[in-house]
Parts: structure tokens; sequence; C-alpha cells
């Protein structure tokens, strides 16, 4: 009796389905599409400006203009991961071409919401927006950070740090001191690039690894044929090891943008990742041209 | 006929059922968006409480320099105590509009003075309140999205029934006035 039960309910469904498809579906379907569009080409909805997409691997200093060298590139992103290792404010730096006729304020909030500065609980997230062909400059601060670091003080730092390095052409210095400033005023003291942990290593203590990396895959090759050809991960420990038929990733290349990921390898336990943090559109904004 | 009799009281209970889940689940999603709406107007609120706070402070600063300037105080502190009172959405609105319209005004007037532009604390009042104002702009934009959708949700059917049922009414926008549509500039 159950199975006939099921067979009528499943005959009666396709009967149901089936004159839905020919007759009534098109229509609906019809209404559905011209609601979704309105909905997204609605008023408020339809003015948000195009941001560049999170950059993977995540990194905290984004330079999608080509406005720094990468040594500049690398020695601030280093200075912001060791702000957010002191304090786990994730301070992001990005620089873009322009932002496409829309204000630095819709700009920045919009950018911030959609790379999720900071972890989700906190909303510590702080953002340091910088429009090259505008000129302009915005921090925007998460809603965890608007008390520390009040508007204020970010203005101050936009007018003291910032735009004299800008207008004098050396952003680079500019962007460093508003970090030391910054980073003073959370954590007690400035941020130096993480000498021990990060690539920028001594000739010295490069030949020194590079050396010991050879000693090792020897070693290793010799005492198990069958490893030669296995792949490890490159940072696996301290040590780097890398099969010898491989160039060594040493290159001292730095950073080729946010999607060109070739080369550079990356200094070991850099930047974890956005976390969700929200902006309400707090901070403060200036420019220099 | 006993057959036919469970047959239709099954398919009848399952159509019950049927219903009933769609029911609860359109209705506490309307729930959530009227929410989310609470939520984006108690942040808008916020903000303008934030500047409702700025306020005196920078009037006493411009004071300081500009004492003989009394229409424009005189329109803040009309604009301030109407804020205050408002208490629906649209009240709201015009009050803010009122107070956007008397904030510009003042910082025509501080054009004129270059020493209080120079002043430091002058300066941090700005500051804050560029932000404040950028964090209104911010708010009043979520909650008009937060609104619209909720809007959106509860006239389209099926969710119109069950908001019928629930007496669910369309909620407002926070609509800016055609000439106040620009929150004060606040630059230097």
């Amino acid at each position: 009796m159950q199975m006939t039960t099921l067979r009528r309910l499943t005959a009666c469904n396709n009967r149901f389905g089936r004159s839905m498809n020919t007759s009534q579906v098109r229509p609906w379907a019809a209404i559905v599409c011209v609601f979704a569009m309105i909905l997204a080409c609605s008023i408020p909805v339809c003015g948000q400006p195009k941001v560049p997409a999170k950059p993977v691997p995540p990194r905290l200093m984004n330079d999608l203009a080509g406005m720094l060298t990468s040594s500049e590139v690398d020695d601030i992103e280093e200075r912001l991961v060791a702000l957010n290792r002191a304090n786990g404010v994730q301070f992001a730096v990005v620089i873009v071409p322009d932002m496409g006729g829309y204000s630095i304020e819709e700009y920045s909030v919009e950018l911030f919401q959609k790379w999720g500065i900071g972890e989700a609980k906190e909303d510590n997230g702080l953002l340091l927006l910088i429009a090259e062909d505008e000129g302009r400059l915005k921090f925007e601060t998460g809603y965890g950070l608007e008390g520390d670091l009040p508007d204020s003080f970010l203005g101050r730092v936009i007018d003291e740090n910032l735009v004299p390095h800008f207008v004098e052409g050396d952003p680079a210095a500019g962007i460093v001191e508003a970090i030391n400033t910054i980073a003073l005023r959370l954590t007690g003291e400035e941020m130096e690039p993480a000498e021990e942990e990060s690539k920028g290593l001594s000739p010295d203590a490069l030949a020194a690894i590079v050396f010991f990396a050879i000693v090792i895959a020897f070693v290793i090759a010799k005492s198990s044929a069958r490893k030669n050809r296995s792949k490890r991960p490159p940072r696996s420990g301290g040590g780097v090891y890398r099969p010898p038929s491989t160039p060594r990733p040493f290159s001292g290349g730095g950073w080729k943008g946010p999607s060109g990921g070739s080369g550079g390898s990356s200094s070991g336990g850099g930047f974890g990742g956005f976390g969700g943090g929200k902006s309400g559109g707090g901070g403060a904004s200036g420019g220099w041209k | 006929m006993k057959k036919s009799g469970n047959v239709t009281l099954i398919v009848v209970l399952a159509i019950v059922a049927v219903l009933g889940i769609g029911f609860v689940s359109v209705s506490n999603s309307i729930v959530r968006a009227e929410e989310e709406v609470n939520a984006s107007w108690a942040e808008v609120q916020n903000q303008l409480q934030r500047r409702y706070d700025l306020i005196p402070n920078l009037v006493e600063t411009v004071k300081g320099y500009a004492a003989h300037e009394e229409e424009v105080f005189t329109a803040i502190a009309d604009a301030r105590a109407k804020l205050g009172g408002a208490q629906s959405v649209t009240e709201t609105a015009e009050a803010v509009n009122a107070m956007e319209g008397a904030l510009s005004r003042l910082l025509v007037v501080v054009e004129n003075y270059p020493e209080l532009k120079a002043d430091a604390s002058f300066r941090d009042l700005t500051y804050e309140l560029a932000g404040t104002e950028n964090r209104i702009a911010v708010a009043r934009q979520r909650y008009n999205t937060s609104v619209q959708s909720y809007n959106v949700k509860i006239r389209t059917f099926p969710n119109s029934i069950v908001a019928g049922m629930r007496g669910a009414v369309p909620k407002d926008m926070f609509e800016a006035q055609a000439g106040a549509l620009v929150a004060p500039e606040v630059k230097f």
C-alpha cells in the first residue's frame, strides 16, 4: 500500500511538474528575472565602486599602481606583519592607480568590506588607501579600532607624516612614518622589519644556509635514492630544502604584483589572511595634489 | 474506498506540513530582515548622536574666533534642538537635513578666519566631524539597503501573504533632501 501511495504521489508530482513546465514556468521565470534585475540595479546598490579582488596569497602591503619599488614594498610589508604579530591589528596599505570616478570615501568602505580587513570578532582592521591619479589618501578604521585611533589622530598622521613625503615624491618614507606613528600609539613602540625571520638575511647567513642546504641535500640523496624526486614543502623548517635539480628560490626577487606570483617566495610566517572585519566609514582623508 | 481515503488524508497532511514549514521559514526570514533594519537604524542613530555631541564643542571653538556670527550659531542650535526632538525616520531625516545646511554655512564662515583654521583643536574637531559625516553617510546607505530588501521581501509573493498575516508594513527610507544630498564638505 505504501508503494502505491508513493507511486501515486510521484505521478502527481510529475503531472504537476510537466504542466508547470509548459505553460506557467516561463512567465514566472521572466518575472523573477525582472525582479532580480531591479534588485541588482536598485539605487543604493548600483553605485558601488568596482574594487580590486583580495590578494592571493594574502598581503598587507598592496601596491596595485606600481608606485613603490619592490624593496620598499617588502620593507613596508614586514613592518605591517610585525605590527600584526605584536597586537593583532591588521593594517593594510593599498595603492590603486585610480578610483574610476568614485570618491575615496565610497571606495575605501567598499574595499574594506570586500577584503574583510581585521578579525571578524574584533573588527581590528585599518586600511590606508592611496589613489595615485587622484592624489587622495584615506584611513578607514575598523569598528574595533575607532577608540584607539580617533579620526583626529589619523587626520594628523595624514597631515604631518604622509602628505609632506608624498609632496616630496617619497611616498614610501611617508608610509613608513605613518606606520611607526600608529604602531607607537597602539603598542608603545615603532615597528622595524623583523630581521631574523625575514628573507633580508645578511650575505653570510645566506651563504651558510645555502651551504647547509647543499650538504643536507647530498646526505638525503645518498641515503635514499627513492626520496630524490619527492617533493617537500620548501619551508618545512628553519632550513630551506630543495631538490638539487631545481634552481634556488633565493633570487632576492621581490613582490611582482598581486596576480603574477612568479618568483619571490616570501619570508616564513608572513601575514595569515584577512579575517572578515567590518568598518563604517570612520577615519580621515586628505590629499597631496 | 478506504485506500483512497487514506491516500487523501496523507496528501492533505503533507500539504499542511509543507505549508506550515513554509509559513514558519518565511515568517522567520521576515523577522530577520526586520531585525537587520532595526540594527542599521540603530547605527544611524548612533552616528547622529555622535555628531550631535560634537557640535557644541565645534561651536564653542568657532565662537572663540568668530563670536559675532550669531546667525549661524542660532541656526545650528535650532537644528540641534529639532534633531533632539525627532521621533520618526522622516522627522529625523528632516532635522538632519536642516543640521547639514546649518553646518555647511558654519564651514563657509570659518573660511574667513585663518587663525581659526590654524587652531589645533579646531583641526581635530573638523577631522572628527568629517569622519562622523562619512560614518553617517555609510550608516544611512546601509540602512536604506536593509529597508529596501525588507520592503521587497514583504511585498513579493508568497511572502506578502505571511507579511499580511503578521501585519508587517513597509518601512521608510532615510531620504536626503534634494538640496542637502551632499553632506557638508569638511575640507581644509
